[in-house]
């Protein structure tokens, strides 16, 4: 009788909402997270089935995770020496809905009385919000806290031919031999020393983690805009007939239609009615490849790539790339869009360097010949369709990676 | 209930009756004791005295004081003068004693060690950080 | 004969009675107890909501920047500060939040900004250290006294003590660094540390 008295006293007065919204706030603002391996960045650590970065894990890992009675705690922020400053892959992963609330309670909340929580992060810039939580806002009693936070966001690089011209290489790919011999790459290099340390001389200092570009912390995005660096030509058909074996090649397209709207030639529409320049590029493959320029399978060490191609048939459809090395080669429209995430710690260390390489061929074209039911006399020869050379730095400068300033926010927990 | 005699009844009835005095006493004192437990220091009185926001805030100004004399932005006068402003303003303004040392560079190690303390009347609070920078 | 055969009985009766109310008391449930401290929650909220605030604007942007805080005490711009504070940290939050409460609309705020320097007048043979305060941010009303205040602090790095850079409190620029509110006189020029003190409470 005494015990359940006590009881019935303290749950109706006794218990402080307030205390608890203030210490649940608290884990979430000012607290990497549980199991955390707080290493500098581009530093590596070694890791093992306890000992690891708890926002690298899928959502299904952690829940078994927590399962084994090993300790599991939400913190969102980017490491421990940087309170209110939260990372934007903890936030993703933390407003998962696959967690449970019995999850949140028992990894985030804490206490045996089974807690009623609304947790809310509003974006004040984009006025994105975030909810996980048991419910709306209760009629009664309940225990509030508002806390301001600034949200780290992922870093681009968009590459088109105006913001980059100097990756163009007409000069270098419009030469023969056309003969399927050359190959065009684009690489994008990600170096620990230049991504880690900052400054000049002889001393580096290490970039910090509130602004330091990681590939092992945050998803590192490029859109590569092929437009303008696309060779929108034509082989002149005429030249087959005309002046084999040395065919007349033309490589600009209004070079090749001021050819054939001569006086005496008829026009291009009746000769050519589908007169339309091809706009696509032919994607070869996309590796990653370290400083010894040996590749690297970043897939099956764990990384997450997503890599989506504009259709070039239909306008504005992006359709996802899923094998990076097809069987043949893949013709992609004006944009490739590659994101990584979850770069294994021991690709990324500050001597490391990591090189995404997009591999673009020449795009067969055959001629049918003089006699066009008869192969024997089939010319082929290999377009470059993709006038494109050179490395992009992804690095702190501001014409080369797009580094969104820190966002500021809002994080409201109510617990009853 | 006849072969109880007038005087057992009687005894039976006090024991009955000393039983639910101590019953009622002991649920008196459980009593007490459930209500003490709410009268003490309530958890909003204790973050608004534990100097949590002072604490990272002036950890965070020294790291940063670090910063700029590695980088070569301060000489050692100038340092020395930050660190009386420091002292002064958290002395007389904050009402506690903030004592630093920013130690050299130690190139083997590749860090330096810094050394806190702080010290409210109430809490006090002494870090040993090593920094990269 | 007297014997306690009657003092028995009223003793059962008594506690009888006393039993009966207990059960009544446990069935109608227990009374509210006052739990002291309730009006520490608001100002516990209150002091969290200005320190983050504060923070958040001492925290640079990007790698090339100052942060906010820096450059508002650098070019005593108390109109950016309120600005800041109040509208964009403040407000936008009240309007985004999920539940409206007193860190809100009705807040008023007073900024000050505290230095140190050496008084070598007074006594040229025995400098001391004297620390300063001026104001940054007026209070559109005075306090009151009536309600709660709290008080919340942050350290601002400061390179020199007056900057040229002032565009962002003149209308039109260029800026003639003359009409540029300065900082007292006797800030020394030097790089130093200052306190930025920010005391609010509820209209």
């Amino acid at each position: 009788m005494v015990p359940s008295l006590l009881v019935g006293l303290q749950r109706s007065t006794a218990i402080d909402y307030d205390a608890v919204a203030y210490r649940t706030a608290v884990i979430l603002t000012e607290d990497p997270g549980e199991p955390s391996i707080s290493a500098l960045p581009g530093v590596y650590v070694p890791t093992d089935a306890t000992r690891f970065q708890w926002d690298s894990k899928t959502p299904s890992f952690l829940k078994n995770f927590m399962q084994g009675s090993s300790a599991l705690r939400f913190g969102l922020t980017v490491s421990r020496d940087s309170p209110n400053i939260l990372s934007q892959r903890k936030i993703n992963l933390f407003f998962d809905p696959a967690f449970t609330a019995e999850e949140i309670r028992q990894c985030l909340i804490y206490g045996e009385i089974p807690y009623g929580y609304n947790i809310t992060l509003t974006r004040l810039d984009t006025q994105e919000v975030f909810t996980n939580g048991t419910g709306p806002y209760p009629e009664g009693r309940y225990g509030y806290i508002r806390r301001y936070v600034k949200i780290k966001n992922y870093t681009s690089a968009t590459v088109t031919n105006e913001t980059h011209p100097g990756f163009n290489a007409t000069t270098q790919y419009l030469t023969p031999p056309f003969d399927n011999s050359q190959y065009q790459t684009f690489r994008v290099a990600l170096d620990g020393l230049w991504l880690y340390w900052d400054g000049t001389g002889s001393r580096k200092y290490l970039v910090s983690t509130p602004y330091v570009i990681d590939p092992t912390q945050d998803n590192i995005t490029v859109n590569l805009g092929l437009e303008g660096f696309l060779n929108n030509s034509h082989v002149n058909p005429n030249a087959f007939t005309q002046e084999l074996p040395n065919p007349k090649v033309y490589f600009d397209w209004d070079a090749w239609r001021a050819n054939c709207d001569q006086p005496g030639t008829p026009p291009c529409s009746v000769l050519y009615p589908q007169d339309i320049p091809p706009n696509y590029a032919t994607l070869r493959s996309i590796e990653f490849r370290d400083r010894s320029d040996n590749p690297i399978d970043l897939i099956t060490a764990g990384a997450k790539v997503t890599v989506s191609y504009h259709d070039p048939d239909t306008a504005d459809t992006m359709l996802p790339l899923t094998d990076l090395d097809p069987p043949s080669p893949v013709r992609v429209g004006n944009w490739i869009n590659l994101t990584i995430g979850n770069v294994p710690q021991d690709y990324m260390e500050q001597n490391k360097r990591m090189d995404i390489v997009y591999t673009f061929v020449e795009d067969p074209v055959v001629n049918p010949g003089v006699d066009p039911g008869d192969p024997a006399d089939d010319i082929s020869l290999y377009i470059p369709r993709t006038l494109i050379s050179g490395t992009l730095r992804y690095d702190y400068n501001p014409a080369n990676v797009t580094q969104p300033a820190l966002a500021p926010g809002i994080l409201e927990v109510a617990i009853w | 209930m006849e072969g109880l005699s007038p005087e057992m009844k009687e005894e039976a009835q006090w024991i009955v009756l000393m039983g639910f005095l101590v019953s009622i006493g002991i649920f008196f004192l459980a009593l007490i004791l459930s209500q003490s437990t709410i009268v003490g220091q309530t958890t909003a009185e204790g973050v608004l005295e534990f100097p949590k926001n002072d604490l990272q805030d002036v950890r965070a100004e020294i790291l940063d004081i670090t910063k700029e004399k590695s980088m070569g932005s301060l000489t050692q006068a100038q340092e020395n003068r930050v660190m009386e402003d420091i002292q002064n303003l958290s002395l007389h303004r904050k009402s506690a004693l903030v004592e630093y040392l920013i130690g050299d560079w130690d190139p083997g190690a590749g860090n330096r060690i810094v050394r806190i303390h702080y010290n409210n009347g109430v809490f006090e609070y002494d870090e040993t950080a090593s920094v990269r920078y | 004969m007297v014997n306690s055969d009657a003092q028995l009985y009223t003793m059962e009766g008594i506690a009888a009675g006393v039993i009966m109310i207990l059960t009544a008391y446990l069935v109608l449930g227990s009374p509210s107890v006052y739990t002291p401290g309730d009006t520490h929650i608001t100002d516990m909220q209150l002091e969290q909501v200005g320190a983050d605030v504060l923070k958040i604007m001492d925290t640079p942007p990007d790698l090339n920047n100052a942060s906010e805080l820096e450059k508002i005490v650098a070019t005593n711009d108390g109109a950016r500060f309120h600005q800041l504070f109040w509208e964009t940290y403040l407000m936008s939050g009240e309007i985004a939040a999920q539940k409206t409460t007193r860190t809100g609309s009705s807040i008023i705020t007073n900024a000050t900004v505290y230095y140190h320097y050496t008084d070598t007048v007074t006594d040229p043979l025995n400098p001391q250290p004297v620390i300063q305060g001026y104001q940054l941010s007026k209070p559109l009303i005075p306090y009151s006294g009536s309600e709660p205040g709290v008080r919340v602090t942050r350290y601002v790095n400061v390179t020199a003590r007056n900057t040229t850079d002032c565009s962002s409190c003149c209308p039109i620029p260029p800026c003639d660094p003359a009409l540029c509110p300065k900082m007292p006189a006797t800030v020394e020029d030097r790089p130093q540390v200052m306190l930025v003190e920010v005391f609010m409470w509820k209209a």
